[in-house]
C-alpha cells in the first residue's frame, strides 16, 4: 500500500474504492476553523511582533490553545504577507505575486487576534513595552518575536535601495521578485544570469538551488543561448546534493555554470560585475575574477533585524548574527520573557516556512504552560519539509526531523533518521509537483486561517 | 504708495538681519517628549568652528554628537537639558522622559449590552477619545477610567490621547441575544494533566493535514488506524522512499502513540 492507497483507505476505507486506480479523493485543502475555548483559565497579553509563517502560527495557536483569556496583539507594518515559499514560479511566470498574498483577516475575525498595523520601533525590556514607530507602546506580560531577517550590502554596494532598483535579492517575496521577473524577460537572449549565494546559515536552504533550476529551464526555453552562472560561497551545494547536481550536470548541461568556494569581493550594481576570489579544496583557483551579469541576482548575507540587535538580544560572535533561545519554549536566553522564533533565531534547525510554523505552536505551548504554572514538555519535535521544483512539472522534496537532546539542549536528528541527516526524494517527478501545490496550500491555510 | 515706499524701506533693514540669524547655530527640535527606550535625532545645523555638547541629566537621557546632530536615547523618567555650543553661541533642547500613556487592559471583548472598562495611566493634561466605531461602540470617560459599552456587533479601534501621545485600544463586540451574563467566577486552577500529551507532537501533522489534522493531503482526524499505519511506514514495510516513511521514522514509538492517541480523539 502506496501512501495514495492510506489515503484512501482512511477517507473512503469502507466504500469498496480501494480497488479502483485513481478512484482515491484526497480530502480539501480548505481549512477548517475550529473554536477558540472560552474557559482554559490561562490569562495574559502576548505581543507578537511579525506577522510571517512562524508570528502568524504562534498567534494562531496562542488563542485556539489558550482561549480567549490569552490576550494577543499581532504587530505587523505590512497589510498582508506574501509567501517566500513558491516564489520562484513567479519569476518563470507560472504564478503571480498576488496568488502568493495572504491576509490576516481569519486570525482576526475567528481567532480573536488584535491585528496592529504598525512597525516597531524598540522594545523597553525592563518595563515590558514596545515602542511603535510614529509613537505609542505596547505593553506585554511576555513577547515573542518572530520578525524575519535583514539582508547584509554586499561588498563594494552603498545602500539597500539598490536591490530594489538595479539587482534585485528577491529573498524576501515582494516587488524584487517581480523585478527579477521584469529583468528577465526583458534580458536579450545569450546574457548571462548571474546568481551568488552567500554562506550558510540563511533563509531557505534549498532555495538559492532550486531558483537557479526553475531559472535554467525557464531560459533553455525562453532565452537560446543565455547561462545562469553561480557563485556559491559554500563549498559546495549545502542539501540536496544529488538530485541539484544532477540537475546541474543533465538537465541543464550548458545552462548552469556552478563555481563553488566563490567570495565576491565587489558588486557593481549599475554595470552588473561581480568580482570574486574562489577556493577548491583550500586551493585559490581565482583571485579578483570578474563576470559580467545580463542580470544580477545577489542573495545577501543574513542577520536578525536590527530591532533586536538594539534589545540586546544577539549572540556575542558576529559570525552568527541571531538570537540564542532555549529550544523548548524559543525563550531568549538574555530574557526569558522574550521569546524569538523563526528565521531570527539561533538554533539548529534549518531557516524556513514549514518548520517555523512548528516552532510557532512549540513556543505557544510552551507559553501557555508558563503562563499557567504547567511543566514544560521535553517531547519536543519540530519537522522541517519542503517540495522543491526542479523544472516547470517536476519536483523534489526533503524533510528532517529534529528532537529535543536533553544532553546538548539542542535540536537534533536521530541516528535512526538516514543516520542523523536529512531525507530527500529519490528523483525529481510530477507527483511530487502535484504534492507540492497541495503541500504548499494546506500549509498557508494551517498558518494563515 | 507712501505705505509701499515704507515697506520696501523697512524690508531693506530686515533682510540684512535675516541674513545674519541664518547663520547662527541652530536645533532642530527645541523640545522632545519622549518614552523610556525611545529614541531620537536632534538636527544641528549652521555650525561654526568646534562644537561641543553638554548633557544636564545623563541618568535620564543618552546623548552623543555625531556630525551634524545629536543623537538621543531616552533611559529613565526626568528632564535633560542638552546644551550644544559652538563659536557664535549655545543652544538648547529640552527632552522630557516620562512613562508612557498606557491603557490596562489593551483590548476589550465584549457583548452587546455589555460594558467593560479601561483604567488610564500616566496621562499629561486632558484626556481624549477618538472612537472608529461609535455605531458599535460607547465610551465614557471619568478621571482615568473609561467605560466602553457594546452597541452592536463589530469592532472599533479607539485612540486615546493626552497632550503628549496616544495609543490605540481594539474593542470587539460579539452579537448576544441573551442579557449579558453575570461575572463568571474565576476559573479553578487547571490541573497539569489537561494537556494532553501527544497535543504538541502531533501538530507537526498539521502542516501538511491541516489543523487538528482535518484535511489537507487527507483527514487523519478520529482516525483509529493511524497507529499501525505509521509503524509500518516507521519500519519500511509501506512505501519506504516516500515522504511519510521518512516522517515516521523520525519519532520514537513512544511518540508515534501519542500522535495517533490524540489525533484519534479529535
Amino acid at each position: 500500500m502506496d501512501r495514495r492507497q492510506f489515503l484512501a483507505s482512511l477517507s473512503v476505507g469502507s466504500l469498496g474504492l480501494l480497488g479502483l486506480p485513481n478512484a482515491w479523493a484526497e480530502d480539501s485543502t480548505a481549512p477548517v476553523l475550529f473554536p477558540v475555548p472560552t474557559n482554559t483559565g490561562i490569562t495574559g497579553r502576548i505581543v507578537v511582533v511579525g506577522g510571517g509563517m512562524s508570528g502568524a502560527a504562534v498567534a494562531k495557536y496562542l488563542r485556539l490553545w489558550g482561549g480567549t483569556g490569552v490576550a494577543v496583539t499581532l504587530v505587523e507594518a505590512s497589510p498582508s504577507y506574501t509567501s517566500n515559499i513558491m516564489s520562484n514560479t513567479v519569476l518563470t511566470g507560472q504564478r503571480t505575486l498576488a496568488s502568493l498574498n495572504y491576509t490576516y483577516g481569519t486570525l482576526v475575525s475567528h481567532y480573536g487576534v488584535t491585528r496592529v498595523n504598525a512597525k516597531v520601533s524598540g522594545i523597553n525590556r525592563a518595563a515590558k513595552y514596545v515602542i511603535l514607530e510614529g509613537g505609542g507602546t505596547i505593553s506585554y506580560d511576555r513577547l515573542v518575536l518572530a520578525p524575519g531577517l535583514d539582508f547584509d550590502l554586499m561588498p563594494g554596494m552603498s545602500s539597500l535601495a539598490e536591490y530594489e532598483t538595479l539587482v534585485p535579492h528577491a529573498w524576501k517575496a515582494g516587488p524584487q521578485t517581480q523585478l527579477l521577473r521584469n529583468q528577465l524577460v526583458g534580458m536579450a537572449a545569450g546574457g548571462d544570469v548571474v546568481l551568488t549565494i552567500p554562506k550558510a546559515p540563511y533563509r531557505c536552504p534549498p532555495g538559492p538551488y532550486e531558483r537557479v533550476c526553475v531559472i535554467a529551464d525557464w531560459l533553455k526555453k525562453n532565452k537560446a543561448g543565455s547561462r545562469i552562472i553561480v557563485l556559491d560561497a559554500n563549498a559546495d551545494i549545502i542539501v540536496e546534493k544529488e538530485n541539484f547536481s544532477h540537475a546541474f550536470t543533465t538537465l541543464y548541461a550548458g545552462v548552469v555554470d556552478y563555481r563553488p568556494g566563490c567570495t565576491v569581493t565587489h558588486v557593481a550594481s549599475a554595470s552588473r560585475v561581480v568580482t570574486y576570489d574562489q577556493m577548491i579544496n583550500g586551493i585559490r583557483v581565482a583571485t579578483a575574477a570578474r563576470v559580467q551579469a545580463a542580470v544580477l541576482n545577489p542573495i545577501p548575507p543574513q542577520r536578525a533585524p536590527k530591532l533586536l540587535q538594539d534589545a540586546g538580544l544577539l549572540s556575542a560572535d558576529p559570525a552568527k548574527p541571531f538570537a540564542p533561545v532555549n529550544v523548548l519554549s524559543y525563550q531568549s536566553t538574555v530574557d526569558p520573557l522574550v521569546h524569538v522564533i523563526g528565521d531570527a533565531s539561533l538554533t539548529t534547525q534549518p531557516k524556513a516556512g514549514h518548520i517555523g510554523n512548528q516552532q510557532g505552536k512549540t513556543c505557544a505551548d510552551a507559553i501557555l504552560r508558563l503562563l499557567s504554572g504547567r511543566p514544560m514538555n521535553t517531547q519536543v519535535v519540530t519537522n522541517s519539509a519542503c517540495y522543491t521544483p526542479i523544472t516547470a512539472t517536476t519536483a523534489t522534496w526533503l524533510s528532517a526531523m529534529y528532537q529535543y537532546d536533553l544532553a546538548t539542549g539542542t535540536m537534533v536528528i536521530l541516528p535512526q533518521h538516514n543516520n542523523g541527516k536529512a531525507i530527500a526524494a529519490s528523483s525529481a517527478t510530477s507527483d511530487n509537483y502535484q504534492d507540492m501545490q497541495r503541500w504548499f496550500t494546506t500549509l498557508m491555510g494551517e498558518t494563515f486561517s | 504708495m507712501k505705505l509701499a515706499r515704507r515697506l520696501s524701506w523697512l524690508s531693506s533693514l530686515i533682510l540684512p538681519l535675516v541674513a545674519v540669524a541664518a547663520h547662527a547655530l541652530t536645533l532642530s527640535p527645541t523640545s522632545l517628549s519622549l518614552a523610556p527606550g525611545a529614541k531620537a535625532t536632534i538636527e544641528v545645523k549652521s555650525v561654526k568652528g568646534t562644537v561641543t555638547l553638554a548633557n544636564s541629566n545623563p541618568t535620564a537621557v543618552a546623548a552623543s554628537l555625531v556630525s551634524g546632530k545629536v543623537n538621543v536615547t531616552a533611559n529613565a523618567a526626568g528632564v535633560a537639558t542638552l546644551s550644544v555650543t559652538d563659536r557664535s553661541g549655545t543652544k538648547t533642547t529640552r527632552v522630557t522622559v516620562s512613562a508612557p500613556l498606557g491603557i490596562s487592559p489593551g483590548t476589550a471583548s465584549l457583548s452587546v449590552g455589555q460594558s467593560v472598562t479601561l483604567t488610564v495611566a500616566n496621562a499629561t493634561g486632558t484626556i481624549t477619545i477618538g472612537n472608529s466605531n461609535v455605531a458599535a461602540v460607547g465610551t465614557s470617560l471619568s478621571g482615568n477610567v473609561i467605560t466602553v459599552t457594546g452597541k452592536t456587533a463589530g469592532s472599533a479601534e479607539l485612540t486615546v490621547r493626552d497632550t503628549r501621545s496616544s495609543v490605540k485600544v481594539q474593542v470587539a463586540v460579539t452579537s448576544s441575544s441573551l442579557p449579558p451574563p453575570p461575572a463568571p467566577a474565576p476559573p479553578p486552577p487547571t490541573s497539569t494533566s489537561d494537556i494532553h500529551p501527544g497535543r504538541l507532537l502531533a501538530s507537526n501533522c498539521f502542516q501538511c493535514h491541516g489543523t487538528n489534522g482535518s484535511g489537507g493531503f487527507d483527514r487523519i482526524q478520529g482516525s483509529n488506524e493511524l497507529l499501525s499505519e505509521l509503524r509500518k511506514f516507521a519500519s519500511g514495510e509501506e512505501d519506504p522512499s516516500g515522504i511519510m516513511a521518512a516522517h515516521a521514522v523520525g519519532y520514537t514509538d513512544a511518540q508515534l502513540q501519542l500522535i495517533a492517541d490524540f489525533l484519534s480523539k479529535q
